[in-house]
């Protein structure tokens, strides 16, 4: 019963990759902004974050810097999702405890999925 | 007659000719600074300076009587962008006098100013400037006497490239992310994973959908900014009847208002009103006034569209009554690519990029764009021009 939690804004991101993850048999919420986040995980505690690092009304380091600091939390595994031309903030957010990230236009949807199932069930 | 009037005029030219001194002509090339500040230096043949012209001392802040004698390369110290200094045994001018680089571009092979690699001369007072640099050998009986170089400052050139740029950078970043959602959209769907839902189909068919109309709306915009940006403008001057303007306009935007059942209004008391200006810019920005009132409306809602005459002014008027824009958000309206949060919301595939290219295309007519707004109840925009005093009045 893994659970999944989506912190992303766009909306047509967040179908692609509930619909794909659903079909994994994963639970899947979604947080729009960091503060729904939050609110999320104090809910119930996922066991796997995507997070796309640069929601323009919303400061994605920020999040993954409270969760990485959390006593509880800082376990749970942080894929980041990105745009391509940002490498520094691939790096930063690696620096600040990201466990992987994806450049978005680089990668097929299925391959992410791939990742997220490595995390879950080990390679 | 006639033919002799003209032998005569033709040979007092060319005495005229004979007789002014080349050294004069030359001297006052060489002592003009121009628009374009233009710094000039003539060396010996070890690199000291003989003389400068005014733009040599406006650049760099050293008087010619400071600078004669001196080595150029110790007045003029050159950097490359990281502030390393350029040793003088490496400077293009040591190398055009020793012999090594016959005739010189001083700045790279081909090309014009933007695509040299960044120099920089640093000023008496250590300021540093970018520039780019001119240096031919003074040639007599086939060995070097000399040099002359001739420099510029490009910082204006510089900041508009970077601006550019930016631009660029910021544009392409825009088009990159609804690319990549509908690769991950047309992959899911292709995937199969969606085949028991028939409803799923439609939603990802539509997301992409919209996602390719944000696009074109997006090259379209882009475009037009790159090339409002490098233009340089023909300005026309017509005279136009502010009735006929505003019957021009509101074709352009009734199959949108129709659509969503936008009453448009336009007063009828300004048929008397005359303005001297570029019609096809004023329509074009009272055109993109009213497609977002119209598009921030809800259905059914009034967009009215005046004009008012000033004692200096003429101020057209679009006013909606619709979703308005949140206090906070209203000093970026004009940055390019920025939209408020709640016109994201409300009309998915904007650009951003409208409000910017309005605000130029009204600098190019001496106009001044504000507005008034109140979230949920809606926004005015005026477009401000003067009027010229004398005979062009504009009614």
């Amino acid at each position: 019963m893994n659970n999944i939690l989506i912190i992303e804004d766009e909306d047509f991101l967040i179908r692609a990759l509930k619909d794909n993850l659903l079909a994994e048999g994963c639970f899947v919420d979604v947080a729009k902004n960091g503060e729904e986040a939050i609110e999320r995980m104090k809910g119930k505690e996922p066991d796997l974050i995507l997070l796309d690092i640069l929601m323009p009304k919303s400061d994605g380091f920020h999040v993954l810097k409270e969760i990485k600091s959390h006593t509880k939390w800082k376990s749970v595994p942080v894929i980041i999702l990105s745009n391509l031309g940002e490498e520094m903030v691939i790096k930063q957010a690696l620096r600040a405890g990201a466990n992987d990230y994806f450049i978005k236009s680089q990668h097929p949807i299925h391959e992410v999925i791939k990742k997220v199932k490595e995390y879950l069930y080990g390679k | 007659m006639k033919k002799n009037k003209q032998e005569f005029l033709i040979n007092q030219e060319r005495v005229k000719e004979r007789m002014w001194p080349k050294q004069e002509i030359l001297e006052a090339m060489f002592l003009s600074a121009g628009d374009h500040i233009m710094a000039m230096v003539v060396v010996d043949k070890n690199g000291r300076i003989i003389r400068v012209n005014k733009g040599f001392e406006t650049l760099t802040g050293w008087r010619e009587k400071e600078a004669k004698n001196k080595f150029l390369v110790r007045v003029i110290p050159r950097e490359d962008e990281n502030k390393n200094r350029v040793p003088f045994k490496e400077r293009i001018l040591s190398r055009v006098l020793s012999g090594t680089i016959l005739t010189n571009t001083a700045t790279a092979a081909g090309g014009g100013i933007e695509k040299l690699p960044t120099f920089y001369y640093v000023r008496k007072n250590k300021t540093r400037f970018p520039a780019t640099s001119v240096i031919s050998p003074v040639l007599f009986n086939k060995k070097i006497t000399g040099a002359v170089e001739v420099f510029y400052d490009i910082t204006k050139e510089k900041e508009l490239e970077r601006i550019r740029m930016d631009f660029l950078s910021l544009a392409s970043h825009q088009l990159r992310t609804p690319l990549s959602g509908t690769k991950w959209l047309i992959e899911t769907m292709q995937s199969g994973i969606l085949k028991k839902s028939e409803k799923k189909q439609k939603e990802y068919l539509h997301d992409i959908y919209e996602i390719n109309e944000q696009m074109i709306n997006l090259v379209f915009d882009i475009l037009n900014t790159l090339r409002l940006e490098s233009e340089e403008a023909i300005i026309k001057k017509e005279r136009i009847s502010a009735q006929k303007l505003f019957n021009d306009v509101l074709i352009l935007v009734r199959a949108a208002a129709k659509e969503k059942k936008i009453i448009l209004q336009s007063p009828l008391n300004h048929r008397a009103l005359y303005i001297h200006t570029d019609p096809e810019i004023l329509k074009s920005i009272l055109g993109s006034f009213l497609s977002n009132a119209i598009d921030y409306s809800t259905v059914g809602q009034k967009v009215i569209l005046d004009v008012q005459e000033k004692l200096k002014e003429i101020v057209f008027s679009v006013r909606d009554f619709g979703i308005g824009i949140p206090k906070k958000e209203q000093k970026r309206m004009f940055e390019r690519f920025y939209r408020a949060s709640n016109a994201k919301n409300f009309k998915p595939n904007g650009t951003g990029l409208g409000l910017n290219i309005a605000k130029i295309l009204a600098e190019k007519i001496e106009g001044e764009i504000l507005f008034e707004s109140q979230e949920n109840k809606g926004s005015v925009f005026y477009l401000i021009l003067k009027k010229r005093s004398g005979k062009n009045k504009k009614i």
